[in-house]
């Protein structure tokens, strides 16, 4: 479950393949082994996965997507977001290193 | 590519596009003539249709031939001046339902929710312009108390989203009281 | 619109001409020695490491039988955890200790080719006895070492009979996916084109009348699924020539990774950017309105009428009434030449 308290980032040995020219990126988890497409907006949320909090997260995505979502919207957006790359091994709770 | 350089491309992308919810999905190579990737779905461009309109309704026999006579002197201009106040919104036509003909189907294309009312907002200020006059004659040939609106929006979009319905159409809305 | 890619994310890496089969459709007309020209374990290696430092991220390895390479092993645990990859074999050297092995490279999904349901058909194909029964243990050892696991048939006029049977025992193994491929003329298969080729209609009819078992996926190459995928097609041939797909290797030659680096072939190669630019006479509207490309399969459409914006006959929209039976006697004088880097 997505916790505004916690600190998200991607996981370790994760390989991100951006495709700016089609908007989206691709993700190879070693440890699945699976290959992943990302939209531009789960490419967004991975790339906010710096180990920042969820508020923050949540709070940087919205930002970038105002007027076009409120932050409740972005609140939700994110949430299912990350516990879906949460549940495919692309990012991971980490330490808060302040 | 940096974090950084990453980001800033990532907010272009953003920026420059209709919104879609995020989505993650497993990419399972097809193999055909070659291990091919199916070519990825691009970001959605401008153009990108978020919602349909469809009107359903039908016309009178007496009025049918002056109706379809209407429609082909009148339809590419109003597709076009439609098209030109670049605002999101596309007529795409009026289609009769063979054989009988009578009933017939009009969609308009939005390109978001926002569209549909900034398109109302437009069409309201621009009272005396061809491409107003050019709908409500559309509209007067529409005298059919069975009239069916139907509202189709992305699928994809309502992915986490909860759905405000309309309840009205705008355009229709704006001629209902003018006879 | 046409997609594009800066640079490609995958490739495809043929690493041998060398095999332990006899297939009568083999598109490398391979053999049992291993020719002197073939990629040595050190290049292979450093160009996986080449791959991985420009962000390529999936490798699809085949052959050739990769297995038949005594140093296949090793190239697997190379790339296995840094790329995506996919592994094309026969299966005929699978034993679950192998299998296990492959699981523990990392490799994320392996085609397995069976060539019909039944023994009698696959192996008078590869020409070997005994072989049906050991590609259905090989299935069966990868599925078992939790390996996403797809079967492919070549499909021709031997084995389109038992397609649905074929589809029904892809399902009992334990397969995702069947793969139901077109027969090219390149290598062997062109030779003998007359005993396996089917006609178009002959082709249609098979796809269209599949009942496949629930659960199992189809993948297939006739219409509308025989987009131009030449925009992102990557492939580096056992010799270290970039060609950009393994059906093109009788007719490019884009550059040699021996010579120069393989994104050097992809910026710059005449021929190979004409290619992905999808440019052609004529597209069929399905195809580009689902897939944004045009004009089906570049290499049968070349193979077919010796122009390389020529329509894909293999299409059903596009055929023009071409006799799919019947190879043009030019491709049969000798190999084509492959066209040099300078892509004339």
């Amino acid at each position: 479950m997505f916790s505004q308290r916690a600190c998200y980032a991607k996981t370790r040995n994760l390989r991100v393949r951006p495709v700016p020219e089609m908007g989206i990126c691709f993700v190879f988890t070693p440890a699945t082994p699976k290959l992943y497409t990302l939209n531009t907006s789960a490419w967004l949320v991975l790339a906010l996965c710096d180990g920042r909090r969820g508020r923050a997260l949540v709070d940087a995505y919205a930002e970038e997507l105002a007027p076009q979502l409120s932050r409740d919207e972005a609140l939700g957006e994110v949430r299912l977001a990350v516990r879906d790359l949460e549940l495919k091994g692309i990012v991971a709770r980490v330490q808060d290193h302040g | 590519m940096s974090n950084r350089n990453e980001l800033e491309i990532i907010k272009r992308l953003v920026s420059g596009g209709t919104h879609v919810p995020p989505s993650v999905e497993v990419l399972k190579s097809e193999l055909r003539s070659d291990s091919g990737l199916e070519p990825p779905i691009p970001p959605p461009p401008a153009s990108i249709v978020y919602v349909i309109i469809k009107w359903k309704f039908h016309v009178r026999f007496s009025q049918l031939d002056k109706f379809h006579g209407f429609l082909k002197d009148h339809e590419e201009q109003i597709i076009a001046d439609v098209k030109d106040l670049d605002l999101g919104a596309a007529y795409l036509g009026t289609y009769a339902e063979l054989p009988r003909c009578n009933l017939h189907q009009t969609f308009w294309s939005y390109e978001s929710l926002a569209a549909i009312e900034q398109f109302k907002a437009a069409l309201a200020g621009k009272k005396k312009s061809a491409v107003y006059k050019g709908l409500k004659q559309l509209v007067s040939f529409i005298d059919d108390p069975t009239m069916g609106m139907h509202r189709l929006v992305r699928a994809s979009a309502l992915a986490g989203l909860v759905t405000k319905q309309r309840k009205t159409d705008p355009i229709l809305d704006m001629f209902a009281g003018n006879g | 619109m046409q997609p594009k890619f800066e640079s490609p994310p995958k490739i495809t890496l043929s690493i041998t001409n060398t095999c332990n089969l006899e297939c009568a459709h083999c598109y490398g007309d391979c053999t049992k020695t291993p020719s002197a020209r073939e990629l040595s374990t050190d290049e292979i290696l450093a160009f996986i490491d080449y791959l991985v430092a420009n962000d390529f991220i999936q490798i699809y390895i085949e052959g050739g039988e990769p297995q038949f390479r005594p140093d296949f092993d090793r190239i697997l645990a190379h790339c296995g955890r840094k790329l995506m990859t996919l592994v094309r074999t026969h299966g005929t050297l699978m034993t679950g200790r192998a299998a296990r092995a492959w699981q523990r490279f990392g490799v994320g999904r392996v085609y397995v080719d069976v060539m019909g349901a039944q023994a009698r058909t696959h192996d008078l194909l590869t020409g070997v006895p005994g072989t049906f029964e050991k590609s259905c243990t090989a299935v069966r050892h990868l599925v078992d070492a939790g390996i996403e696991t797809d079967m492919l048939i070549i499909m021709n006029r031997h084995n389109v009979g038992e397609l649905d049977a074929y589809l029904q025992l892809a399902k009992s193994l334990g397969a995702t996916r069947a793969g139901i491929l077109r027969l090219y003329p390149l290598g062997r298969a062109k030779h003998r084109w007359s005993e396996l080729a089917l006609s178009a209609q002959e082709q249609d009819d098979a796809i269209a009348n599949l009942e496949p078992p629930a659960g199992l996926g189809v993948m297939q190459s006739w219409h509308p699924k025989d987009r131009n995928c030449c925009w992102q097609a990557a492939a580096v041939t056992p010799f270290g020539d970039s060609i950009g797909c393994m059906y093109l290797r009788e007719y490019v030659n884009h550059g040699n990774i021996r010579e120069v680096p393989f994104l050097d072939t992809w910026h710059h190669a005449p021929l190979y950017q004409m290619l992905r630019a999808g440019k052609v006479e004529e597209s069929c509207n399905g195809c580009h309105v689902r897939s944004h490309t045009r004009g089906g399969c570049r290499s049968t459409a070349y193979a077919f009428h010796g122009r390389w914006d020529a329509p894909d006959p293999f299409c059903s929209t596009l055929n023009q009434g071409v006799d799919l039976r019947v190879l043009p006697t030019r491709l049969l004088r000798q190999d084509p030449q492959p066209a040099g880097p300078t892509g004339t």
